[in-house]
C-alpha cells in the first residue's frame, strides 16, 4: 500500500507564455505525429495495419470461432445427444434431436444437430459442457448471410473437414497440448461407453438426465424462464 | 485476505444499534448484523433514517451507493413481497451499511422518497418505479427511466414474463414536460430547446440530451437514459450462475474482466470457496490491463469529440495489443467470458508473463506520445480545463465514484478503501486532483494507467509459475476433462453441475470491487437453486451520468460535449 | 424471375441480363461503372449502439483501417451515407430512431446488421430488446459473432460489395418493388 498523490499539483494550472502561443507547441504535436509517420514509411514493419483478407491476424489456438462436430476414426459424429451443450447454453441456440445408433455401443447419435449462429455468442460454454470431447471451435470467423435461414448450422456444416481446419485451424477446445492444460491420455482414442450404462450410472447417482427424443421445439424465452419457475 | 467474514463488520452494527437507541428511530428499525450491517425500517420512518444516517456525527454515511427493490413472489417465509434495499458508504470510514425497508402493503407498494436527502436517489428510485412500480410519493420527476413511455407493468417483478415485449413507436416519445412549453422570460433573448441524440457521435453509447439555450449557454438539461436497456436483471434470474458471466461482459464491454470478476466474486463469497491465489493473480492482472483499455478509451474518445484524431488513433494501439493478450487467454477480444465462479475458464497459456512484460514496456510509450500532444495544448486546456467542475461536496451529494469522484479531491478506491485480492500487498498510489474538472479528470485516469501498470508488475513479480487457477471443489467448478472422459465420479459431478447448475446456499450478499467507472457492485439474492433468485448490479455510469444534467447548467454546448466524454458513460452499464 | 417467387417473399433480383447491341452494351458498362463506383465508395453510417460499437471502432483505426475498403469516411448524418451499419442491441426504445435514420438516407442504401444482437437479438431473448432489426429494416448482410471479429465485418463488406459489383439490387429496392407490386 502506499499513498495518495494530486496529479493537479504536478503540473502547472498555468501554461507559460511560450505555450500559449499556440504555434510552439502545435508544431511539437506535428512532430510527434511525423514521427510515426517517418518511421512508419521508413519500416514498413512497424505498421500495425492488417492487410486482412490477404493477411490474417495470427489469433491464438484458443480463438472462439465457428463449431465444428468432431468424428470418431470410422467417420460416425462422437456426440452422443446428451443435450449438455444445450443446456450449458446461454443463447438457447443448440437444438438437438436424438435418436438411437444402430451400433449399439455408441447408444445414441444426433439426428438433429443445429447452431444458431444469429443467436450463438461464442461463450465456448457448449465446449466446455461436453463430457464426450465432441464439439470444439475452429479460427473460423469468416461469416457472412445473406439471410437469417443461412445461419443456422446444421450437421453437414458443422461436421469437422479438413478443408476447414488447413484453412484456420482448430480454435478453444477442451485442452491444449503444451499449454498449460493437459490433454487426455490419448484423447483420439477416447473409449466409447457399451451399452446403456453409463447413462444408468449416471441416474443412480440421481443425476437428472434429460432424454429428450423430439426437439426442444421454437425456443424461447419463456421456455428459458420455465426452467426456474418450475 | 482470507475468505472468512469481515471481522470489522461487528463493532459497526454495534455503533449504530448504540447510536440509534437514544433516538425517536429507535422503536422503529431493527439492526442486524449480515455480510454488512443491516437495518430494516418501515417506509414511513425511511426518510428520518436517511436524514440521521446522514447527519448523525458518529454515522456519517454520507455516499449513497445503491438503492433497488426485490420481489419475494417466490420466495416464501419473507416479511413481505416488496421490499427497497439501500446502500450506503461513510467515506470516513469506509463502511458500508444496508437498509431495508419492507413495504407491507402488495397491491400498491409505496414509501416516501428520499431524494431530498440524497439527491443521488432520485434516479434509482426512479428505476425501482419503473421496474417494480415502487411508488415513492413526494419524488419530483416520478417517470419510467429505463423501459420506454408505451411499456406496460413492471418487468422485474416475479410475475412478469421475461420474453413480454410491447409495441412503442415514434408517437409514445414523451418529452419531460419543461421542454414541451417555451420559457416566457420577458426582456431576455429568445430561449430554444435541442435535443441532442440519442443517436449523435458526441452522446458515446446512446443518451438522449434535451438541453434549454439562452443564447449558447444551457439553462436547463435532462438526460433520457434506457435506450440500451437489455434486461441484464431479468436475464440473469433466468440463467444459472456461471451462464450470467458473459452477459457481466457486456454490461461495461469497454473492461468486460473486471464485470466478471466483480460478479464472480459475490458467488464464490456466498459459496464460501477459495480460489487459489494464482487464479486470484490473474484475474488482478487481466482486470487491471482491462482498466487501462478502459481509460485509453474513455481519453481517446474525450479528444476526439474535442477534435484531436491522433491520440485515439495511438492509444487504441495500446488497445489492441492488450486484446492480443487476452485473445491469447480466452479466445475473444472483447467479451472475453473468462472468469467462473471458483476461478477461471481455463489456465492462462505459457508465454502469459514474457507477453505481459512486453505489454508493460510498449504501452508507457503510447502515454508519452499522448501526454506531449496533449497536456501543454492550448485548445486542450482551454476546453477541459475549467468545464464540467463538480465540487467534493457535489461529487458526494450526488454519489459519484470512481475516477470522477477522485478528480474531485475524495480519494476513495475500493481498491484501497477495502483492499479485495491482493490489492494491499501491492505498492502503488491513489491519484486525486482537487480541481474537479474535465482537464483533472483527464488528468486522473492517465495517472490511473500508470498506477495500473504498476500494480500489473508487482503481480507478475509474485504469481506463482504453475499451479490450480480454479478451485478443486467440483460442486463449483466443472472437474478437469481428462477425468470427466474416463472417471464415472468426475462424470457425475460435470452433468449435475451443467444441468443443475451451482447450488449456491440460500441467503444475500453484497460485494464490490473497484470497476473502471467507480465502485461496481453485485447484490445477490439465493433461493438455493441453480442460479441466483435477484441479481442486482450497482452500476456506477448510472449515478455518474445522473449528475451530468447538473453539471452541464451555465455551461455551453460543447462544453457538454466535452464533459460528457470524459464521464465515461458505457450504456451496457447505464442502461443494463 | 420476381414472377417464380412465392407471394409474399422477396423478390431475388438477379444480375441485369445481358442484352445486345451496341446500345445495350454501353448501357452495361455504364451499370457496371457505376456499381464499381459504388462499391469502392460505401459511406457507412456508424448505427454504433453497444458493445459492436466498439468493435467498429477497431474496424476504423489503425490495426484494420477500414479506408482499404473506400469506407473510412464516417457520415454521421444520415443523409450523407448509404451504408448503415447497425453495430449493437437495438432495443424496443431505439427502434422508431433506428427506422427514422434509415427512412433519412437516400437512395441505394444497404443494411449492415453487425453482431447477433442487432442480426436476431442474441442471447438477450428480453422484453426491452427487439429481436432483430428486420422487424424494422430491411437487412442486406447478417454478421454473426458476439462481437463479430473485425475481420468478420470487413469480410462481410467485401461480401456486400460482391453483391454490389453483380448488380443485385439491394433489399430496400426489392421490398419497395414487392409492396408496389401488392398494391397493384
Ligand atoms: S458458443 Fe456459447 S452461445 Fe454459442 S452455441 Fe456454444 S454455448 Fe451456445
Ligand atoms: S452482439 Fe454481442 S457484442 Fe454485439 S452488441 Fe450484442 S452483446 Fe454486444
Amino acid at each position: 500500500m502506499s499513498g495518495v498523490i494530486d496529479v493537479s499539483a504536478r503540473i502547472p494550472d498555468r501554461l507559460t507564455f511560450w505555450q500559449r502561443l499556440y504555434l510552439p507547441e502545435i508544431f511539437r504535436g506535428m512532430a510527434v505525429t511525423l514521427r510515426h509517420l517517418v518511421l512508419n514509411v521508413v519500416n514498413p514493419r512497424r505498421m500495425p495495419t492488417i492487410q486482412y483478407p490477404e493477411q490474417k491476424r495470427n489469433y491464438s489456438a484458443r480463438f472462439r470461432g465457428k463449431h465444428i462436430l468432431k468424428t470418431r476414426e470410422d467417420g460416425t459424429l462422437k456426440c452422443v445427444a446428451c443435450y449438455m451443450c444445450a443446456q450449458a447454453c446461454p443463447a438457447e441456440c443448440i437444438t438437438i434431436v436424438a435418436g438411437e445408433h444402430p451400433k449399439i455401443a455408441y447408444e445414441k447419435y444426433p439426428v438433429v444437430f443445429d447452431i444458431d449462429m444469429m443467436r450463438c455468442v461464442f461463450c465456448g460454454y457448449c465446449v466446455d459442457a461436453c463430457p464426450k470431447d465432441a464439439i470444439w471451435m475452429t479460427r473460423n470467423y469468416e461469416m457472412a448471410f445473406f439471410t437469417r435461414e443461412e445461419a443456422v448450422f446444421s450437421i453437414d456444416r458443422l461436421r469437422e473437414s479438413k478443408a476447414e481446419i488447413d484453412a484456420h485451424g482448430y480454435g478453444y477446445r477442451p485442452y491444449y497440448p503444451g499449454d498449460g492444460t493437459t490433454p487426455p491420455t490419448d484423447a483420439s482414442r477416447l473409449p466409447v461407453v457399451a451399452g446403456s450404462g453409463e447413462r444408468d450410472a449416471l441416474r443412480q447417482a440421481g443425476v437428472a438426465l434429460p432424454n429428450r427424443h423430439v426437439g426442444a421445439g421454437p425456443l424461447n424465452a419463456t421456455s428459458q424462464a420455465a426452467k426456474f419457475t418450475a | 485476505m482470507t475468505v472468512a467474514t469481515e471481522p470489522a463488520l461487528s463493532p459497526a452494527a454495534e455503533r449504530l444499534r448504540g447510536r440509534l437507541a437514544g433516538t425517536p428511530l429507535a422503536g422503529r428499525c431493527e439492526v442486524a448484523d449480515r455480510d454488512l450491517p443491516t437495518i430494516e425500517v418501515s417506509p414511513d420512518a425511511w426518510p428520518s433514517l436517511a436524514r440521521f444516517l446522514r447527519d448523525d456525527p458518529e454515522c456519517r454515511y454520507d455516499l449513497f451507493v445503491d438503492l433497488f427493490g426485490v420481489d419475494n413472489l417466490r420466495r416464501p417465509g419473507q416479511k413481505s413481497r416488496f421490499e427497497t434495499v439501500v446502500h450506503l458508504h461513510a467515506l470516513a470510514r469506509n463502511e458500508h451499511v444496508r437498509v431495508k425497508i419492507p413495504l407491507p402493503d402488495e397491491k400498491k407498494p409505496a414509501l416516501p422518497t428520499a431524494s431530498e436527502v440524497y439527491p443521488a436517489a432520485d434516479w434509482f428510485e426512479r428505476e425501482a418505479f419503473d421496474l417494480y412500480g415502487f411508488d415513492f410519493t413526494g419524488h419530483p420527476n416520478l417517470r419510467r427511466i429505463l423501459c420506454h413511455d408505451a411499456f406496460v407493468g413492471h418487468a422485474l417483478r416475479k410475475d412478469y414474463a421475461p420474453g413480454q415485449r410491447w409495441f412503442f413507436a415514434e408517437e409514445d416519445m414523451k418529452a419531460p414536460e419543461w421542454a414541451t412549453h417555451t420559457d416566457e422570460r420577458a426582456g431576455h433573448f429568445e430561449t430554444q430547446t435541442i435535443s441532442i441524440g440519442p443517436s449523435h457521435p458526441a452522446t458515446h453509447g446512446i443518451i438522449h440530451l434535451i438541453a434549454r439555450l439562452d443564447g449558447e449557454k444551457i439553462i436547463r438539461a435532462e438526460t433520457n437514459i434506457g435506450y440500451l436497456h437489455r434486461c441484464f436483471e431479468k436475464m440473469s434470474e433466468t440463467h444459472q450462475w456461471n451462464q450470467i458471466v458473459p452477459y457481466c461482459d457486456r454490461l461495461n464491454y469497454v473492461s468486460a474482466m473486471i464485470n466478471g470478476v466483480g460478479f464472480v466474486r459475490t458467488a464464490e463469497k456466498m459459496l464460501g470457496i477459495e480460489v487459489p491465489d494464482r487464479g486470484r493473480l490473474v484475474r488482478t492482472i487481466l482486470s487491471e490491463f482491462t482498466r487501462i483499455m478502459d481509460h485509453c478509451v474513455c481519453i481517446g474518445a474525450n479528444l476526439v469529440d474535442i477534435g484531436a484524431l491522433s491520440n485515439f488513433i495511438y492509444l487504441y494501439q495500446n488497445r489492441e495489443n492488450i486484446y492480443d493478450l487476452i485473445e491469447a487467454c480466452c479466445g475473444a477480444r472483447l467479451t472475453v467470458s473468462y472468469v467462473r465462479v471458483g476461478g477461471l475458464a481455463i489456465d492462462v497459456p505459457d508465454d502469459f508473463v514474457p507477453r505481459c512484460r512486453s505489454l508493460l514496456e510498449s504501452i508507457p510509450l503510447f502515454l508519452k506520445d499522448v501526454q506531449k500532444l496533449v497536456d501543454n495544448n492550448r485548445i486542450v486546456r482551454q476546453r477541459l480545463q475549467g468545464t464540467g467542475v463538480v465540487t467534493r461536496e457535489q461529487a458526494i451529494a450526488w454519489g459519484l465514484t470512481g475516477p470522477m469522484l477522485r478528480a474531485s479531491g475524495v480519494p476513495y478506491d475500493v481498491r484501497r478503501a477495502r483492499p479485495y485480492d491482493f490489492y494491499d500487498k501491492f505498492d502503488w498510489d491513489v491519484p486525486i486532483s482537487n480541481e474537479g474538472d474535465n482537464f483533472a479528470r483527464y488528468l486522473v485516469r492517465i495517472e490511473e494507467i500508470r498506477q495500473s501498470l504498476k500494480i500489473i508488475r508487482q503481480a507478475l513479480d509474485i504469481l506463482p509459475a504453475k499451479g490450480a487457477v480454479s478451485s478443486d471443489d467440483w460442486r463449483v467448478v466443472l472437474p478437469p476433462k481428462d477425468a470427466v472422459y474416463h472417471d464415472m465420479e468426475s462424470l457425475i459431478y460435470h452433468f449435475k453441475l451443467v444441468m443443475e447448475g451451482i447450488r449456491v446456499p440460500p441467503g444475500e450478499r453484497y460485494e464490490w470491487i473497484e470497476g473502471g467507472n467507480g465502485e461496481l457492485g453485485f447484490h445477490a439474492v439465493s433461493d438455493g437453486r441453480g442460479g441466483p433468485y435477484r441479481l442486482r448490479v450497482r452500476p456506477p455510469c448510472f449515478a455518474n451520468m445522473q449528475a451530468f444534467q447538473k453539471m452541464v447548467i451555465g455551461g455551453t454546448v460543447s462544453d457538454a460535449v466535452a464533459t460528457l466524454g470524459t464521464l465515461n458513460i458505457i450504456a451496457g452499464e447505464l442502461d443494463r | 424471375m420476381s414472377s417464380d417467387a412465392p407471394k409474399g417473399t422477396l423478390p431475388a433480383l438477379g444480375p441485369a441480363k445481358a442484352g445486345g447491341g451496341a446500345a445495350d452494351f454501353l448501357l452495361t458498362r455504364l451499370e457496371e461503372m457505376v456499381s464499381w463506383a459504388r462499391k469502392n465508395s460505401l459511406w457507412p453510417f456508424p448505427f454504433a449502439t453497444a458493445c459492436c460499437g466498439i468493435e467498429f471502432m477497431s474496424v476504423a483505426s489503425a490495426h484494420y483501417d477500414i479506408s482499404r475498403f473506400g469506407s473510412e469516411v464516417m457520415r454521421f448524418s444520415p443523409r450523407q451515407a448509404d451504408l448503415l451499419i447497425v453495430a449493437g442491441t437495438v432495443t424496443d426504445k431505439m427502434a422508431p430512431v433506428l427506422r427514422k435514420i434509415y427512412d433519412q438516407m437516400p437512395e441505394p442504401k444497404w443494411v449492415i446488421s453487425m453482431g447477433v444482437c442487432a442480426s436476431s437479438g442474441g442471447f438477450y431473448r428480453a422484453y426491452h430488446v427487439t429481436q432483430g432489426i428486420d422487424e424494422i429494416v430491411p437487412v442486406d448482410v447478417y454478421v454473426p459473432g458476439c462481437p463479430p471479429t473485425p475481420e468478420e465485418l470487413i469480410y462481410a463488406i467485401m461480401q456486400l460489395q460482391k453483391k454490389i459489383q453483380s448488380g443485385e439490387k439491394s433489399r430496400d429496392q426489392r421490398s419497395a418493388k414487392l409492396a408496389a407490386e401488392r398494391i397493384s
